[in-house]
């Protein structure tokens, strides 16, 4: 078709997908994905095992580097972006290199977002997002050790079926972060924290404290960390993890020129308020013309019908999105929590 | 109505020591230190849940990045991309909500801001106790009769020596610039005096000198770079949300403020080489942090003999002069220190004021 | 676990690539490692020139550098990114993650990393100028990096330091602050790649390992072989060998010279080995293409003296700082006249320590002069050499005969072709040492029968150095008996042939190695011998013509296949492989990862 320069920004589930559509429709294009990771894209929804033992990350890898040469994608890892002009067209890498494009995705998903009243107490708590966290978790987590987890979204509940299931324990400081990125209604909430409960998680209401007042590092011979709420009862643990969901990685597409509110604001088509860059992944919010709102979609299955369509968009369809994926948390017969987010394929 | 507020007239009531309450859920109407100031005081008079709704978002408001940050630690959420249409009383009349429409952003306005555009048939209700509306501020004129000029956003139109279209009055500050900062207003007062001094002097009492002096040494470390943005001390977040009299920042200690001023790029340093003397040895290209020495192949000369720009050349070869751009220098003293024949000089560039003879 | 590790430093002249190297490989030493090293580096002192620090760590003592390195690192990413895939899958790349100047797209060396390698992108130059103020210590910054990265001790990398800049505190304390930062980061990484250092061996009992380079083996056998005297003239690569002996003789009571040019260094050496001493010079091709005609006087007169020639890329002026084994047919041939000689050329550091004191015996034993034939990539290369606790050399094989009474022959013609020796001032040991053909008393004489007999006897009386005790003139490597391919090749290319014969084996192939040390005389037996071994016969060697191929089939006339080549570098592994491969009728397999 051409040899037109396409740069994915992000090489997770939607930017691997989309430069795979990319390379099948546009053969001929030239194909960069540029990532801040060292990793090629790896399992997120494996990390959990480092529990079980499993501590060489290429078996977390999910693309051989094989994978990449074949489809002649210019894997750039280790590098940060941090400008994107979109009327000249041109990216700038945090190393002061200039990278033209034809046509840009914006996949760079979503950190951990951190409240801003805990953001001091950031270094005494152990983040469990990429693989290196996970090891480092795993090792700061003795054996039957304590883990107190904060928030308690989808990510860190299945996190926790882990730690239960190889010895630890797990006290959970609730509220409404819990469960996201599902939506629980007010009535259904003590269900599904019951089922918690009986899945051996120690549930602590959050706001009956009055909110958490201190992370501390605990006094010698105790639990690594000591976590004091405002009315003045105290946890002790050995790692504090914030789940509190993710925010969308998008500092360099500030300034910009392409409309942003949380996310980067995307049409049905995942196209930009500009017409060479496409978004897709936890970092877009959709405009949906039923609800006439912007909406974030999570999700692996999602993410990854967002890469391809969006590649699919950017080499001449214009095809709106779907959601693909059922978001509702479900309780089994047994009373068993179920996640459709906890299974990657 | 009860439960709605005027934001500049909330926070000076406040300031006079009148008594306010407000609900346990607030939403804040406003995009500006105002409305933020609002959102604050009212997590501090006990409100719950206190929310900032903005037309746009977070990205185009006039607000700085730490201000919004110390809010969102004090608990105040910011929710974007939505125009407030109607407030929503309940049976007694009080304010039970606010209706707002949705919002996509259209056409830039002046100052990075942008325009937002409310969507039809989106509209949606946001419950709250209390409404706080802050938007809107204007000029006062109240308080004097002058027929003054006034501009377009009514604020007093200044002639060039500060005088206002009366003669003999001048204005300073929020009068002539609109809403802005007690920073600026102190710099604008100051810069009035003077103007007024030179009216009623008849005449310039001082006049501005560049004075240029030799400096014997770098007066800076390349190490002073890596030195981060110290943070101004804030109050303990329990504590400062609990009275309204607690400075949230503490200020800086004496260490503290030192190891700042040391970031202090110190650019009324002048950096130069001597041409002649230079050995082209490249030692200084070399250390150079950042692109501040450049190869010169030759001058731009205008039509009319004057020396124009300074022409870049990437071709040893065509080198004519190594030469320090004191835009790009951050005056770290890498290649004076490293120069083998020290043909790198500092002059210290200081603008001054003398006094004019009368 | 055993380790084989090989690191590639590439940078600019100017940015301490090869003192990084440098001090790597000692402190890698130290910790216990054995080490071959070899640095590339241009002509210029400063500039844009090319250099690369390379080398291999191991347990057992390597014999050549690997085509791929475990690691990587970029001082200059102009210069190193054409090297990038030398770096293996799963190995590192450790480059500069910032940048002082805008970059077009592709200028910056993560855009050339492939996906099987691991990028670590380390701020070099910020580290540098927070710990010391200034860019400069961007090097020591990287070993650091290194060092924490690996998790080797960081002690053996600050005596190293230590060692380098002995005498200038001030210098030797910012560089330490610059390698306990690079340090810190590099060991504040979490590892992805799988380079491993695994224990040091235990040291070998018996004999000291010390690190050290082909020329300074060499100074350290003539010293070790007891050298007297040495005239020289410098030239490179050969400078650090006469640079070693005027630090190292005096502190034996022995004297070196520098004389004005090369004519008066080789007479000066010719001339002290015919007054009894061990004498010896060092030079370059240029060098030894002036030295010919003494030598020439040396062979006919006799007299026993040594030359160490390091080549380097010709003819005339050439390419001063690149390797090359261009100076074989000279070293063989050079000269007037039937002027025949010993030449051997060691293959490894540890030859060069045991032919550079070897070489006088040698000398001394068949009353010639000998030319011990290295060149650039192994007079620079650094091995670990294990040094026997006593020299292994024989103190006197002067041979001086007993000369009271009458008619000393000089030129006696006896069955071993050897004649007894004086040395001036010896009662009755008087004789004329003259470059005219001369009869058994060293007067002149042309007769034809004369000139039949003292040719004869010249040529002859070296083929007993081909069995010269301590001296292995020929070494078969690899499969005994029948093989598919079989390599000859000498000097410092052997080292890439054992290595790709290695590899051919380990592909399946039949396949043994000769090294020759003695090149002149020509070992012709045994080279025959394992010819009639081979289906195939492969002689590597880097000059144009295939020198050491011409004069094996002047003595075995047998098919070979030269592989010739001039890279101004050594020859690389994978190229010999190949060419094996192609000899065996083997199908050009992928590179196994």
């Amino acid at each position: 078709m051409s040899t037109r320069h396409h740069v994915v920004i992000g090489s997770g589930v939607a930017g691997n997908q989309a430069a795979e559509t990319l390379r099948q429709r546009d053969p001929d294009s030239r194909i960069t994905m540029i990532t801040i990771s060292r990793l090629p894209f790896f399992n997120r929804y494996d990390l959990p095992r480092v529990f079980y033992g499993a501590r060489d990350w290429r078996r977390f890898i999910i693309y051989p580097a094989e994978y990449y040469r074949e489809n002649r994608i210019n894997l750039r890892r280790a590098t940060r972006v941090v400008s994107v002009d979109s009327a000249s067209q041109i990216i700038k890498l945090e190393h002061k290199e200039s990278i033209r494009f034809d046509s840009l995705l914006v996949a760079s998903g979503a950190g951990a977002y951190l409240p801003e009243d805990l953001s001091e107490f950031r270094p005494l708590m152990h983040g469990f997002g990429a693989y290196r966290e996970a090891v480092t978790v795993a090792e700061a987590l003795p054996k039957a050790g304590h883990a107190i987890m904060l928030g308690g979204d989808t990510i860190g509940l299945d996190l926790a079926r882990t730690l239960l299931d190889t010895g630890h324990r797990v006290t959970l400081v609730a509220g409404p972060y819990t469960f996201w990125p599902h939506e629980v209604a007010e009535k259904d909430r003590p269900k599904f924290i019951e089922a918690l409960t009986k899945m051996g998680i120690v549930v602590v209401e959050q706001q009956e404290r009055g909110g958490i007042a201190s992370i501390e590092t605990g006094a010698k011979g105790l639990a690594a960390r000591k976590l004091t709420f405002h009315d003045g009862s105290e946890l002790a643990g050995d790692v504090v993890m914030p789940f509190y969901g993710v925010m969308p990685s998008l500092d360099f597409m500030l300034g910009s020129g392409v409309d942003i509110e949380r996310g980067l604001l995307v049409s049905p088509n995942l196209r930009t308020t500009n017409e060479n860059i496409y978004a897709a992944g936890d970092v877009c919010q959709i405009w949906t013309d039923k609800e006439h709102k912007y909406c974030f979609y999570h999700g692996w299955k999602n993410v990854r019908a967002m890469g391809e369509l969006a590649a699919k968009n950017i080499t001449g369809a214009d095809e709106p999105w779907v959601p693909t994926q059922d978001e509702t948390l479900r309780l089994t017969k047994e009373g068993k929590i179920e996640s459709p987010f906890w299974e990657y394929q | 109505m009860a439960g709605i507020e005027f934001g500049l007239d909330f926070l000076v009531d406040m300031h006079r020591g009148v008594k306010k309450t407000v609900g346990k859920r607030v939403a804040v109407i406003g995009a500006g230190f105002t409305a933020l100031d609002c959102a604050r005081v009212a997590v501090r008079l006990g409100g719950e849940e206190v929310t900032i709704h903005i037309r746009t978002s977070e990205e185009y408001i006039p607000i700085t990045q730490e201000e919004i940050f110390e809010a969102k630690r004090e608990g105040v959420r910011i929710k974007g991309l939505r125009s407030p249409m109607k407030f929503v009383l309940d049976e007694e009349g009080k304010v039970s909500g606010v209706e707002f429409a949705q919002n996509r952003l259209g056409g830039w306005r002046e100052g990075g801001r942008r325009i937002a555009i409310p969507i039809e048939g989106s509209e949606f209700v946001e419950p709250c106790d209390t409404v706080i509306v802050a938007i809107g501020q204007q000029t006062v004129h109240e308080f004097s009769d002058l027929p003054l000029q006034l501009d377009k956003w009514k604020n007093a139109r200044l002639s060039d020596n500060g005088m206002t279209s009366q003669p003999g009055v001048f204005a300073a500050g929020d009068y002539v610039s609109g809403a802005s900062t007690v920073v600026q207003a102190v710099g604008h007062g100051r810069k009035l005096a003077r103007r007024i001094d030179t009216w009623l002097l008849g005449r310039d009492r001082h006049r501005q000198a560049v004075r240029i002096e030799p400096v014997e040494r770098p007066l800076r470390e390349r190490a002073s770079d890596f030195i981060p943005r110290q943070h101004m001390p804030t109050a303990k977040l329990g504590k400062r949300v609990k009275s309204l009299a607690c400075e949230v920042e503490t200020g800086m200690d004496l260490a503290t403020a030192q190891e700042e001023a040391k970031r202090c790029y110190l650019c009324h340093l002048r950096y130069q080489i001597d041409v002649d003397r230079c050995i082209y040895c490249r030692a200084c290209i070399e250390v150079a942090p950042r692109s501040c020495i450049k190869l010169v192949g030759g001058v731009e000369i205008g039509a009319d003999g004057t020396y124009g720009k300074l022409q870049e050349t990437k071709e040893w070869n065509k080198v004519g002069a190594i030469w320090i751009d004191n835009n790009e220098c951050i005056r770290c003293g890498a290649c004076y220190n490293v120069c083998p024949i020290k043909c790198i000089t500092i002059s210290r560039c200081e603008l001054t004021e003398v006094e004019v003879e009368a | 676990m055993s380790t084989d590790i090989q690191i590639a430093i590439v940078g600019s002249a100017g940015d301490g690539t090869i003192a990084a190297g440098d001090i790597l490989r000692r402190a890698l030493a130290e910790i216990g490692y054995r080490v071959i090293s070899f640095d590339v580096y241009p002509p210029e002192i400063r500039g844009f020139g090319k250099c690369i620090a390379r080398l291999r760590v191991t347990d057992e003592q390597a014999y050549s550098l690997k085509p791929q390195s475990d690691v990587l690192v970029s001082l200059d990413d102009s210069h190193a990114i054409p090297h990038v895939h030398e770096a293996r899958e799963w190995g590192a790349v450790i480059y500069e993650s910032g940048s002082v100047g805008p970059l077009p797209e592709g200028a910056h060396i993560s855009a050339h990393i492939d996906p099987g390698q691991i990028p670590y992108n380390a701020p070099i130059r910020e580290l540098s100028e927070k710990s010391t103020g200034s860019a400069r210590s961007r090097n020591v910054v990287v070993l650091g990096y290194i060092a924490g990265l690996f998790r080797l001790p960081i002690d053996p990398f600050l005596r190293a330091l230590g060692a380098k800049f002995k005498g200038k505190a001030d210098v030797a304390k910012k560089n330490e602050a610059a390698l306990r930062a690079g340090y810190d980061e590099g060991a504040r990484w979490f590892r992805l790649d799988d380079v491993v250092f695994g224990p040091p061996p235990a040291k070998a009992s018996g004999a000291t390992l010390e690190m050290i380079s082909g020329n300074a083996a060499v100074v350290r056998g003539a010293i070790d072989a007891g050298i007297d005297t040495f005239f020289g003239y410098p030239i490179t690569p050969a400078t650090s060998i006469m640079e070693r002996l005027a630090s190292e003789m005096p502190k034996h009571g022995k004297r070196l010279v520098q004389t004005e040019d090369e004519i008066a260094a080789i007479s000066a050496t010719v001339g002290a080995g015919f007054a009894g001493a061990r004498t010896a010079t060092a030079t370059s091709g240029p060098g030894l293409a002036l030295m010919a005609e003494m030598l020439g006087l040396g062979v006919i007169a006799e007299v026993p003296c040594v030359i160490f020639v390091s080549q380097r890329g010709g003819p005339s002026t050439g390419m001063p700082t690149k390797t090359e084994q261009s100076d074989l047919n000279m070293a063989v041939y050079g000269g007037h006249g039937d002027a025949a000689r010993i030449v051997v050329a060691p293959t490894n550091v540890d030859g060069c320590y045991r032919l550079g004191g070897m070489a006088f015996e040698m000398a001394e034993a068949y009353q010639t002069p000998v030319i011990v034939l290295l060149d650039l990539y192994l007079s620079n290369r650094y091995e670990t050499v294990p040094f026997p606790s006593k020299p292994p050399f024989k103190a006197d094989m002067n041979a001086i005969a007993d000369t009271r009474g009458n008619g000393f022959k000089r030129y006696a013609l006896t069955p071993d072709h050897i004649s007894p020796r004086s040395i001036p001032g010896q009662a009755g040991g008087m004789y004329v040492a003259t470059g005219l053909e001369h009869n058994e008393l060293g007067r002149p004489n042309d007769t034809a029968e004369m000139h039949t007999n003292m040719s004869r006897k010249r040529h002859d009386k070296l083929k007993a150095a081909l069995d010269h005790p301590g001296l292995n003139a020929y070494k078969r490597f690899g499969d005994e008996g029948k093989v598919e391919v079989g390599i000859i090749a000498w000097g410092s290319t052997f080292g890439e042939a054992l290595e790709a014969m290695i590899l051919a084996r380990e592909d399946g192939i039949s396949c043994s190695a000769l090294k020759v040390v003695m090149i002149s005389p020509f070992p012709t037996e045994a080279v025959a011998e394992f010819i009639g071994d081979c289906g195939q016969v492969l002689v590597p060697e880097v000059n144009y013509q295939g020198q050491f191929a011409g004069i094996l089939q002047a003595h075995v006339p047998h098919a070979v296949t030269r592989l010739a080549r001039v890279p101004c570098a050594p020859m690389e592994v994978d190229e010999i492989l190949a060419e094996i491969r192609r000899l065996a009728g083997r199908t050009p397999a992928k590179q196994a990862a």
